[in-house]
């Protein structure tokens, strides 16, 4: 292998792939990434070998095609400290060594044979379904956050992804909070999958860095892997078998109050209320007046930690419906309105023990549902 | 069987030695007879003298008011006492002695030599008896007081003299007899020389905690914490009210050895072994101590001397109560008092709500407490209450308030207030090092955070709250019979830490809510798990088992990684605990090298 690529090129095609690589593993060729030269370009891949690959296509000057794996760490390492000048790579078959050069600066690395790395899947399906990858990453931003960490219901560490007839719902749930996006899309297509929250949260940086332009997803025929292509980097994931919880049921059809904020304000009280919540339970209270006559309606935000002292925080609201107390976990409180893309929110409450729905002001496409905690009033 | 010999009434002589083996069976029983009349005779300076580990030689001097002349010779005759005149005293001893058997025993045991003169006479008797018979008696110059020596002991009872033990643990036992009465008697001098070395020296200035420092070091003795109670209760049936004044000193939980030896009990001036008594000592340590330690603790209890029994042992080392359940009741009650006065314990639940959320500077400033790691001064650094209006002050004034107390006070005086620990970082994951105002700390993330989670679990259910997450769907669990059991046996307690769980067909059953602290988790699994570190939780019952079970359920492990701000709010927190120095099972949750350990390790000093 003898290759000439640029410093930019392979130093962005590295970080893209280096997040495949999973943190703790027994398989020490995962922390690898792989290097594949062939006609005009050079793919980097990377796996963790069970979920999720990257595999990333930069330009090059192929002199001679080759494959080789090289310790990620190492050479993101360094090639993120080289100028951004040209690169050369000579690979040494027989001791694996490749020598890197860049300017001034040349290094050689040690690698392994390219035929122990784990295959990386290449989806070859029905047709490709296409997003704009801004509009999904918002969907992702909103959704996968709910996902459960804990995996004893596999079903539920995934997003659920549900193709209709001009549109695409995303839906993720841990039994304490569910979050449903809905957007249209072109397509019409008629399926639902499972993938897997980590492949989605990669994904969703992949989207961050590729900003306008489009995704094109696609399923292999067995219906157990996805392939999400943007831009220069492509993303396989192994789809999480099983059947999603029924989560329409558990969005509330009725509300007894209905009280709108800014979303700056709520999230600015409720970071404060949760630094007075923050033993185990983050116990963060909302008591939501109506407006009378001139007083305008207003919601008050309480916290208190035992020992420590406490916190009541006042936003200006527009309050429908009766007065309303309701106490949520800050953080769940935090987790949903830091993804909000709308300046206020809505929160519609039933009963204190009633979940609570919280939706943006001004569109329809986010639900979120969140369960309220049991507390003394 | 003819040959059977007739039964016949013992020569004195042998009946006196049998009588001795029960009275001395070792030196230290000598040490102990001589002091016991030293004390008796009013000493202040008592010195002990042993060779051989006491076999060979010893010497009990003091500076008490001798026997005069003409009753030398008497003192060593069987029954032969000062101290009780009718069978009635013997109801109400106020002496150490009162057999009149000690004298006899040890001269029909040994050679003695006894040198004596009370202070108003010029000079001095002397006596010299070999094998319990007087050779030679005359008068000598002599100091006020009394010296007896006792030489080459049990050299006529050969049998005995053959199980006496190496010399070094009969040493041993004779600095622990000396011991237990320099902690007796605070006010005596007590000297005790093995082999010409100073083996201990107490200062007899009447304070009891220099006493414990003569004998475990001053580090311990100013650890200690005061412990006192005084019960009263009419007896059925009698006239006289059985009281019980309980004073002494106990260490605090994050001291404790291997074994009981630091447990001293003393009984109206008399130490006493007290069997019956160390488990109201070890009561009052409860859930603080780690399993297989015990405390250090120097308990001295007074009744009325009708109250008490000293005769039911010939070396009246056991004493018997006539209302021993009130004295177990006073003790437990003076430890447990001194442990939570310097807020090593939190008091029984009633008293939790002092400790509920309050801009009370002073609630804030008892919760917040601390002992000290291992230096804590004698008499707790009185801190003036915070002018608080609103929590936040509250906050920055405890702020304000340990600092300049930090900077203000030399380590060895941390004022029983909460160190301020700066996280450095992390062992294995596991133990967060800290950097005190003396020194450096080890603390095991699991066990510091469970004792957070613990006291603010407690806290909440004494406040009538359950943090209890609900769940957005119900999820259906299957647990095992005796997971099933636990969870219908303690069903309360459970719904008092935020579960909320119904029983439904067979071993299933509906999981509604779970406590706060577990939200996130999977709820079936953290059900089983909870149940199964429920069952393993011998230690506590009730809401404090169902508590400790969900701190611990809930804590961070041994092996997560945290953060530079996670080490420091765990810190925080647990410096902010009223029992931070053990986890709910009574492990450390944290070790101490002081300044004075590393400088010691590092040969600075």
């Amino acid at each position: 292998m003898r290759i000439a690529c640029q410093q930019e090129d392979l130093h962005r095609g590295l970080s893209a792939v280096a997040r495949a690589i999973p943190t703790r593993t027994t398989l020490p060729i995962t922390q690898h990434v792989l290097l594949e030269a062939e006609g005009d370009h050079l793919t980097l891949s990377a796996t963790d070998a069970e979920t999720i690959a990257i595999t990333y296509r930069i330009e090059a000057k192929v002199e001679e095609p080759g494959s080789i794996t090289l310790p990620s760490r190492l050479i993101s390492d360094f090639v993120a400290t080289l100028p951004r000048e040209e690169i050369t790579m000579r690979l040494a078959e027989r001791s694996r060594q490749v020598s890197l050069a860049c300017v001034r600066n040349t290094a050689s690395i040690g690698g392994m044979d390219p035929d122990d790395f784990p295959p990386i899947p290449t989806v070859e399906g029905s047709d490709a379904i296409t997003i704009e990858a801004p509009r999904l990453r918002t969907a992702i931003a909103q959704t996968v956050f709910s996902a459960a960490t804990d995996d004893s219901r596999p079903v539920l560490t995934g997003v659920h992804f549900h193709f209709t007839a001009g549109s695409l719902r995303l839906a993720a749930a841990d039994g304490f909070r569910l979050s449903v996006h809905t957007m249209p899309i072109d397509a019409k297509v008629e399926r639902a999958v499972i993938v897997p929250a980590r492949a989605l949260s990669e994904l969703g940086r992949l989207l961050g860095e590729a900003a306008e332009g489009k995704v094109a997803v696609t399923f292999n025929p067995a219906g157990t892997q996805v392939q999400f292509d943007v831009g220069h980097a492509r993303l396989t994931a192994n789809l999480i078998q099983g059947t999603f919880p029924n989560y329409e049921q558990l969005i509330p059809a009725q509300k007894a109050t209905r009280t709108e904020v800014s979303v700056a304000e709520f999230m600015r009280e409720t970071r404060i209320a949760s630094i007075f919540a923050r033993d185990g339970s983050g116990i963060v209270r909302i008591i939501a007046t109506p407006g009378e006559g001139s007083n305008p309606g207003r919601l008050v935000i309480t916290a208190r930690a035992e020992e420590v002292g406490n916190n009541e925080g006042i936003l200006d609201a527009v309050v429908e419906g009766a007065e309303a107390k309701i106490a949520f976990n800050g953080r769940y409180l935090m987790d949903v309105l830091n993804v909000l893309d709308a300046d206020r929110v809505a929160i519609e409450t039933t009963s204190p023990s009633s979940p609570g729905v919280l939706r943006p002001v001004g569109n329809d496409r986010f639900v979120h549902v969140v369960m309220p905690m049991f507390v003394q009033w | 069987m003819t040959d059977r010999p007739p039964i016949r009434i013992l020569p004195p002589e042998v009946a006196a030695r049998i009588a001795a083996g029960e009275v001395i069976e070792r030196p230290a029983s000598v040490v102990k007879e001589l002091v016991e009349n030293a004390l008796d005779a009013g000493a202040t300076r008592i010195e002990v003298e042993i060779e051989g580990g006491g076999a060979d030689r010893i010497r009990v001097r003091d500076d008490g008011h001798g026997i005069p002349p003409e009753q030398v010779a008497d003192a060593f005759e069987r029954h032969a006492t000062s101290k009780l005149r009718s069978e009635h005293d013997l109801y109400a001893v106020r002496t150490l002695g009162f057999r009149g058997e000690a004298l006899a025993a040890i001269a029909a045991a040994a050679d003695v030599d006894l040198i004596t003169r009370p202070a108003a006479q010029t000079a001095g008797a002397t006596l010299h008896l070999r094998r319990g018979r007087t050779e030679r008696q005359g008068s000598a110059a002599a100091a006020p007081g009394t010296s007896i020596e006792v030489r080459e002991l049990f050299a006529s009872l050969p049998a005995r003299r053959r199980f006496l033990r190496a010399t070094r643990s009969e040493t041993q036992a004779v600095a622990r007899v000396v011991a237990d009465y320099a902690l007796a008697y605070p006010e005596v001098a007590f000297r005790l020389t093995a082999d010409g070395r100073s083996a201990l020296a107490s200062p007899g200035s009447g304070d009891p905690r220099e006493a414990v420092a003569a004998i475990h070091g001053a580090e311990v003795a100013a650890a200690l914490l005061p412990a006192h109670a005084e019960r009263a209760a009419p007896v059925e049936g009698e006239a006289d009210i059985a009281r019980c004044e309980v004073a002494g000193l106990v260490g605090p939980p994050s001291l404790h050895r291997a074994s009981r030896a630091a447990i001293h009990v003393v009984a109206n001036g008399r130490t006493v072994t007290a069997r019956a008594l160390l488990p109201a000592v070890e009561l009052g340590y409860e859930g603080l101590l780690p399993g297989g330690r015990h405390p250090v603790a120097l308990i001295r209890i007074t009744v009325p001397p009708d109250q008490v029994d000293v005769n039911v042992h010939p070396q009246k080392a056991e004493v018997r109560f006539r209302h021993e359940r009130l004295v177990f009741a006073t003790v437990q009650a003076a430890v447990r008092a001194a442990l939570s006065s310097a807020a090593h314990l939190a008091p029984d639940s009633p008293d939790l709500t002092a400790f509920a959320p309050s801009t009370d500077g002073t609630a804030y400033a008892a919760a917040h407490a601390w002992p000290g790691l291992d230096l804590p001064p004698e008499t707790p650094v009185a801190q003036p209450p915070f002018e608080a209006t609103s929590g936040r002050s509250v906050i920055a004034g405890a702020r304000a308030a340990s600092r300049t107390e930090r900077d203000r006070q030399p380590p060895a005086d941390l004022g029983g207030r909460v160190p301020v620990l700066r996280p450095l970082g992390q062992v294995e994951s596991t133990y967060i090092v800290a950097e005190s105002s003396d020194g450096m700390v080890l603390v095991d993330q699991h066990a510091a955070h469970e004792r957070v989670l613990y006291e603010e679990v407690r806290a909440r259910i004494a406040a009538g709250e359950r943090p209890s997450q609900p769940l957005l769907h119900s999820v259906l669990a299957t647990l095992s019979a005796p997971q099933a059991a636990l969870l219908a046996g303690g069903a309360r307690d459970l719904e008092a830490v935020g579960w909320q769980v119904e029983p439904a067909d067979g071993a299933a059953v509906i999981v509604r809510a779970v406590p706060a602290a577990l939200a996130g988790r999977d709820v079936a699994r953290a059900l089983a798990d909870y149940l199964d570190r429920l069952e393993a939780e011998e230690r506590l019952s009730g809401p404090d088992r169902a508590a400790a079970t969900l701190a611990c359920r809930a804590a961070v492990m041994a092996g997560d990684r945290l953060d530079a701000a996670q080490q420091r709010a765990l810190l925080d927190a647990l410096a902010r605990c009223d029992t931070p120095h053990t986890c709910p099972h009574g492990r450390p949750t944290m070790l101490h090298l002081s300044r004075a350990a590393l400088e010691r390790s590092f040969g600075r000093r």
